[in-house]
C-alpha cells in the first residue's frame, strides 16, 4: 500500500546520515549471520588457494596405515590405500572452489551480457538473443552435462566449468533481461536519457547498479550449484577421478564401501564441506540485498521487537459486538446541529516504534462523526492523515502502534462498542459490516487475477454465509448498478476496467454489506478531474440515498470543501482546525489553513494572489517545540516556540462553532483581532 | 520562497510576437500495438497518441499544455525532447527542423531542450547519491571542466534552486530527501545543460500543495532570468491560469483549444474545455450546477471519426461525426477546433444553446464572448 510505505519513509528517513564504508561495516557487524557466511566462504577460499602448500602429505601417496581412524599423524584419518584424507580435502577444496567460482564468473558474465543487451536494445536484437537463451533453456541440462562430461573427462576443472556455464547461463539471462526491460521504463533512466547521457553510461550507472542484488544472488546461487554439480559428476565417476576434489573423495569412498566398513572419516568431511559452503553462500545471499539497497540499509523497519509490541493485546473493556439484526433505520438527512454520534474518537495516539524511539504519527486526535455526516480530513504527506485512517479501521501494521485513546462506535440501535478492545474475530465482523474502507489505489487494492464480480461476492460470502448463490448474484448486480457499472462488467478483470470504473468497483465492495461508515483514503487522487467529479457525485448521491457516514481523506482542500459537512485539518500528527466546511472556507482560523487555502489556484472569479506557505512539512521525528507550524508561520510570536497550543473553542457571531490549535486564539477575541490586522 | 505577484509575466505585447524557440508543426505520433497476430489485408494496429498537433514555445514565456491522462500531452513533450521519433510532422528549433534520434545530434538537441519529469521519487537512481547524479549531468554539459570545477558547478546549481548549503544535500540518497527537494534537484539537473527550453512534465503534480507554489515560482523565475521557453504540462487547468501565459488544451491526442490562459479559462469555447473547467474542484463556485457527464476518453486505437470528442459532446451535430473540425479564431490568439464556431445556421443555434448552458453553470461569470456572432 503506497500510502503506508510513504508514511513509513517519512517517519524513517535520515536516522544516521553518516554514510560511506564505515556505515556499511557497522551494518555488517550488526548482522551476525551474514558475517558468519562471509567468514566461512573466505576461509574456504583461502584454503583453496594455499591448500596444496599446507597439505601435510601428497594426497595420492599410498602409505601403510590403511583405513586408519583420525589420529595426530592423520587428522582426518586415511583411505583404504593409506592416503591422507585431510590432504585430499585441502587439494579438493581448490578443485571444488575453482569449479564453483569459475563457472559462476563465466555464467554471470554471459547472462549479464546477453540479458542486459537484449533488455536494453529491444527490437530484433532482443528477439534473437531471447531466442538463443530459450534454446539453451530447453536443452536437457542434466543429460547434456553427463554427455559433455563423458566426452571431456581429462580436461580437468575447465571442462566442468565449461559444461556448467553452457547449461546454466540462459536462466540468469532471462531474469536479467526482464529486469532490464522494467528498469528501462523507469523515470530515472528516461531522465538520464533526457540529460543526454550515452547508452553505455546509462547501462553502467543506472541499469547495472540496480541489478546488483539479482546478479549477486544468481552468482552465489551458481557457485553453490556448480560445486554440487561438480561433486555429483565426480561422485558418479564422470570426471577425471584421479584429480582430487570433494566429489572424487566421495567417489573413492563409495567405490571402496567406506560406509559399510564404518570409515566415517573418509566421506563425512567432504560431505560436510559441501554443505558448509552451500550454507555460507546462502547466508551471504540473504544479507546482500540489505547492503546494496540504500533504502533497506536503515535498520529496524518492521523489526521483531516492533511486531511483538504490537501483539500485546488490549483487553481493557470488553463490550460484546453483536451483528446487527433487521434493517437499518430510515435515513435522516444530516444537519449541522445533529448529536447522533456514530463514531467517537478520543485522544487517539498512534506511534511508529523503532527500537526505543517512538515517533507519534497521530498525536492526541479527537473528533466525532455523526450519522450521515461527511467529515473531510485534509493534510499533506506526513500529517498523519492516512495513519489515522488505518488506525480507525485497525488496519495499521507494525511498526505502527496505537498507544493511547479510544474509538467508540455507536450502532443504529444505540449500542456502543470500543473498537480498540474488540477481539480479532469480532473485528472482522465489524469491519465491512459497520465500517468499510475505500483505498487510494484501486489497481493495487483489487486482486488482479480475480473478476470484479467474484471480489464483491467474496465479501458477501464471508459475511453473509446464509445467502444462496442466486441471492448473491442478485446483490452483485444491484451493487454494480448502484455505483453505475454495467452489470455485464462483473466478469471483467480489474485491468480491463478504466481507472474510474475500478474506483467504482472498490466503492461497490465497500458498500456490499451496507455499512454505517465508509472511510475513503484519497479515493480520487489518481483519477482525472472529470472522472473524479463523476466519482464524487456518485458518492454523494449514494450517501443521500443509503444514509452512511463518510470520512473522506485527501490533500485536495478545494475538493474537500465542496463535499464535506465538516472539515478537520491535520498538521504534524494533530488536528489544528475543525469547522463546518462553509465556515472554514469563509473564515479559516489557523494560519496553516489560511496558507493552504491561499495555495490553490482558482478558476472562477478574478485572480487572487497565491501566497502559499514557506518551508516544507515537518519531520515527525523532529517536530519543532511549541507549535509545530511555527517555523512556517507568518504570524508566529515568541510564545509559539514554547507553548504547545491546545484546540481552542471559537464562537464567532457570524459563523458556527469551530476549533483551532493556535495561540492567537488562546485569549479570545483580542488576539483574533490582531490576526485580522496581520491578514 | 518569495511571495510573488502571480500576475508577473502575464503582460505581453500581442501582435509582435518574437520568433518561437521550439515549435511543433503538425506533429503526429502513432505507437504500434504489440501483441496480437497481424491480420492479413489490414494495416498494423496503432495507438493514435498525438495527431497533427502544432505548438509554439517563445523565449521567456510559459505555455501550458493541459489535458487528462491519455490525452497525449506527455507524449508531445517527449516528442519535443526527441526521445521518440515522430511519425510525421516536424520539430523545429529556431526554425530549423530537428531530427536527432541518437548520438551526437541527440545530445546536441537535449543540451538545448531539457525535460523535467513528474515523479521526483522515480526520476532518481535509487542507488546513487545526489552528487553523483548531478556530477553526471555536469560531466555531459560542462565537459571541459575538471573535477573541482564540476563540484563548483554542482554547488552553483543547488544554490540557484535554493537548496543551501549545497553540501547538506549532495551526499544524500534520493530516499533521504523530500519530494519538494528532489523536484528542485531535478530542475537543477536540467539547469546543468543551461537549456533554452524547459519541458516540464507535470512538475508539481506529485508534490504537497503547500510546496507546489514554491516550485512553480522557482520555474517561473528561472524562465524569466534566462529568457528560456517553458512548456508546462499539467492536468490542473487552474494552475495553468495562474502560471502560464498561454494555454493549449488537448483531448485524445488532438489540440482542441489554444489561446491566452485567461481567455481559455474564463471564456472556454470548446465543450471539452468547458467540461474540464466545470469538473475541477472550486469552492468559489458555491453550489452552482455542473455539466453532467458520464463519458470516458475514447480508445486511441480506434479513435472516433470526425471530432474525437463528439461521443461525449452534448452539442454534437452530424457534421461533428463526419469531419475533423478546423481551427476557428475567436479572438486574437484564441482558437478552438470545434464546429460550433462554424458560420452556418445549425452551428449558430447550437452555439447559442452552448452559451446558455455555460452561463447557467457559472455564478456571476459572463458567457463566453462570441466574436463571430454580431
Amino acid at each position: 500500500m503506497a500510502i503506508r510505505s510513504a508514511a513509513l519513509a517519512e517517519a524513517e528517513t535520515t536516522a544516521d546520515l553518516v554514510d560511506g564504508p564505515s556505515r556499511l561495516w557497522r551494518r555488517l557487524l550488526h548482522s551476525p549471520l551474514t558475517c558468519a557466511g562471509l567468514i566461512v566462504t573466505l576461509v574456504f577460499l583461502v584454503l583453496a588457494v594455499i591448500g596444496p602448500w599446507i597439505a601435510p602429505y601428497d594426497p595420492s601417496t599410498v602409505s601403510n596405515s590403511a583405513t586408519a581412524a583420525p589420529s595426530f599423524a592423520h587428522w582426518l584419518g586415511t583411505t583404504q590405500n593409506g592416503q591422507d584424507v585431510f590432504s585430499q580435502m585441502l587439494y579438493g577444496a581448490r578443485a571444488s572452489m575453482l569449479v564453483g567460482f569459475g563457472s559462476a564468473v563465466v555464467t554471470t558474465v554471459l547472462s549479464v551480457l546477453v540479458g542486459v543487451t537484449a533488455g536494453y536494445l529491444g527490437g530484433t536484437g532482443d528477439e534473437l538473443l531471447s531466442l538463443l537463451a530459450n534454446v539453451f533453456l530447453v536443452l536437457p541440462s542434466l543429460p547434456l552435462t553427463i554427455i559433455l562430461a563423458a566426452y571431456l573427462p581429462h580436461s580437468g576443472s575447465l571442462g566442468v566449468i565449461l559444461v556448467i556455464s553452457v547449461t546454466g547461463w540462459a536462466w540468469g539471462a532471462r531474469v536479467l533481461r526482464a529486469q532490464t526491460l522494467s528498469l528501462r521504463k523507469r523515470d530515472f533512466v528516461e531522465a538520464a536519457r533526457a540529460t543526454g547521457e550515452k547508452t553505455s553510461r546509462i547501462i553502467r550507472k543506472d541499469i547495472l547498479p540496480n541489478q546488483v542484488a539479482v546478479i549477486a544472488a544468481s552468482f552465489l546461487g551458481t557457485v553453490t550449484a556448480a560445486i554440487l554439480t561438480q561433486a555429483s559428476l565426480a561422485f558418479l565417476g564422470l570426471t577425471d577421478v584421479t584429480q582430487w576434489s570433494w566429489g572424487t573423495i566421495l567417489y573413492w569412498a563409495q567405490v571402496s564401501s567406506a560406509l559399510l566398513t564404518g570409515a566415517w572419516w573418509w566421506f563425512i568431511p567432504a560431505g560436510l564441506a559441501i554443505a558448509l559452503v552451500g550454507t555460507a553462500l546462502s547466508l551471504v545471499n540473504f544479507g546482500i540485498d540489505e547492503f546494496i539497497n540504500p533504502r533497506l540499509r536503515q535498520a529496524g523497519i518492521g523489526t521483531k521487537k516492533a511486531q511483538r509490541a504490537q501483539v500485546r493485546r488490549r483487553w481493557t473493556r470488553r463490550v460484546k459486538y453483536r451483528r446487527p439484526t433487521g434493517a437499518r433505520p430510515a435515513t435522516v438527512p444530516f444537519t449541522v446541529d445533529s448529536t447522533d454520534v456514530v463514531l467517537d474518537v478520543r485522544n487517539l495516539r498512534v506511534e511508529y516504534v523503532n527500537g526505543t524511539a517512538r515517533t507519534p504519527a497521530v498525536n492526541d486526535v479527537s473528533f466525532t462523526l455523526r450519522r450521515g455526516e461527511v467529515l473531510g480530513i485534509a493534510g499533506e504527506s506526513g500529517s498523519g492523515k492516512s495513519t489515522l485512517a488505518y488506525a480507525i479501521t485497525r488496519l495499521h501494521k507494525p511498526p505502527a502502534e496505537i498507544s493511547q485513546g479510544e474509538i467508540v462506535y455507536t450502532g443504529p440501535d444505540g449500542s456502543a462498542v470500543d473498537v480498540l478492545s474488540m477481539p480479532d474475530e469480532q473485528l472482522r465482523g465489524f469491519r465491512w459490516e459497520e465500517l468499510s474502507i475505500v483505498f487510494q489505489s484501486a489497481m493495487h487494492a483489487l486482486n488482479p487475477i480475480m473478476r470484479v464480480g467474484e471480489q464483491i461476492e467474496d465479501v458477501i460470502r464471508a459475511h453473509r454465509p446464509g445467502l444462496s448463490v442466486q441471492q448473491r448474484a442478485a446483490r452483485i448486480v444491484e451493487l454494480l448498478g448502484i455505483v453505475g457499472i454495467p452489470a455485464d462488467r462483473a466478469g471483467s478483470y480489474p485491468h480491463e476496467l478504466s481507472g474510474g470504473m475500478r474506483q467504482r468497483a472498490m466503492i461497490a465492495i465497500g458498500l456490499a454489506l451496507d455499512p454505517e461508515i465508509i472511510v475513503m483514503d484519497e479515493p480520487t487522487t489518481a483519477l482525472d478531474v472529470v472522472i473524479q467529479r463523476q466519482i464524487v457525485e456518485k458518492i454523494m448521491e449514494l450517501k443521500d440515498k443509503l444514509g452512511f457516514s463518510v470520512i473522506f481523506i485527501t490533500h485536495d482542500l478545494s475538493l474537500l470543501i465542496e463535499l464535506s459537512d465538516t472539515i478537520a485539518v491535520m498538521y504534524g500528527g494533530k488536528i489544528v482546525e475543525m469547522a463546518a466546511a462553509d465556515d472554514f472556507y469563509q473564515r479559516p482560523r489557523h494560519p496553516y489553513s489560511r496558507g493552504l487555502l491561499a495555495s490553490f489556484p482558482t478558476l472562477g472569479g478574478p485572480k487572487r494572489e497565491l501566497t502559499g506557505i514557506v518551508g516544507s512539512p515537518p519531520d515527525l521525528r523532529r517536530l519543532p517545540t511549541g507549535c509545530s507550524f511555527r517555523p512556517r508561520c507568518p504570524v508566529a510570536f515568541d510564545d509559539c516556540s514554547t507553548v504547545e497550543p491546545a484546540l481552542y473553542q471559537l464562537h464567532a457571531p457570524d459563523s458556527g462553532p469551530s476549533e483551532a490549535a493556535c495561540l492567537l486564539y488562546a485569549e479570545g477575541a483580542q488576539q483574533e483581532l490582531a490576526m485580522g490586522e496581520v491578514k | 520562497m518569495s511571495v510573488q505577484q502571480t500576475t508577473d509575466g502575464q503582460a505581453r505585447p500581442t501582435g509582435q510576437d518574437p520568433e518561437p524557440v521550439l515549435e511543433a508543426v503538425n506533429v503526429t505520433k502513432h505507437f504500434p500495438v504489440r501483441g496480437g497476430l497481424p491480420r492479413r489485408g489490414s494495416a498494423r494496429r496503432v495507438v493514435h497518441a498525438v495527431e497533427n498537433v502544432s505548438l509554439k514555445l517563445y523565449p521567456g514565456r510559459i505555455t501550458a499544455l493541459v489535458g487528462e491522462s491519455g490525452s497525449g500531452k506527455s507524449t508531445l513533450a517527449r516528442l519535443l525532447a526527441q526521445l521518440y521519433p515522430l511519425t510525421s510532422g516536424e520539430v523545429r528549433l529556431h526554425g530549423v527542423p530537428v531530427v536527432a534520434p541518437r548520438g551526437r545530434a541527440f545530445r546536441e538537441h537535449v543540451s538545448r531542450v531539457q525535460l523535467i519529469l513528474q515523479d521526483p521519487f522515480g526520476s532518481f537512481n535509487p542507488v546513487a547519491t545526489i552528487a553523483s547524479t548531478l556530477r553526471r549531468a555536469a560531466a555531459i554539459h560542462h565537459a571541459d571542466t575538471d573535477k573541482a570545477g564540476r563540484s563548483a558547478v554542482i554547488d552553483d546549481l543547488l544554490t540557484q534552486i535554493n537548496l543551501v548549503p549545497p553540501r547538506q544535500f549532495t551526499d544524500k540518497f534520493p530516499h533521504e530527501l523530500s519530494g519538494g527537494q528532489l523536484q528542485r534537484i531535478s530542475i537543477a539537473r536540467a539547469l546543468a545543460a543551461d537549456p533554452e527550453v524547459f519541458l516540464a512534465d507535470e512538475p508539481v503534480s506529485s508534490l504537497d500543495v503547500s510546496i507546489r507554489l514554491g516550485v512553480l515560482n522557482l520555474l517561473r523565475r528561472l524562465t524569466q532570468e534566462r529568457n528560456a521557453a517553458m512548456l508546462y504540462v499539467t492536468h490542473d487547468i487552474a494552475s495553468a491560469r495562474y502560471f502560464a501565459v498561454d494555454t493549449t488544451v488537448m483531448y485524445a491526442g488532438e489540440v482542441v483549444e489554444t489561446g491566452p490562459s485567461e481567455a481559455v479559462t474564463q471564456h472556454a469555447a470548446h465543450p471539452y474545455t468547458q467540461l474540464l473547467i466545470a469538473s475541477a474542484p472550486d469552492p468559489s463556485r458555491g453550489g452552482a450546477p455542473r455539466i453532467r457527464d458520464i463519458g470516458q476518453p475514447p480508445s486511441l486505437i480506434n479513435p472516433p471519426t470526425g471530432c474525437r470528442f463528439h461521443p461525449r459532446c452534448p452539442f454534437a451535430m452530424d457534421r461533428c461525426r463526419a469531419d475533423v473540425p478546423t481551427s476557428f479564431e475567436l479572438s486574437p490568439g484564441h482558437t478552438a477546433r470545434c464546429w460550433l464556431y462554424a458560420d452556418d445556421q445549425e452551428a449558430r443555434a447550437k452555439r447559442a444553446e452552448n452559451a446558455r448552458t455555460v452561463a447557467d453553470l457559472t455564478t456571476g461569470r459572463p458567457a463566453p464572448a462570441d466574436p463571430t456572432d454580431s
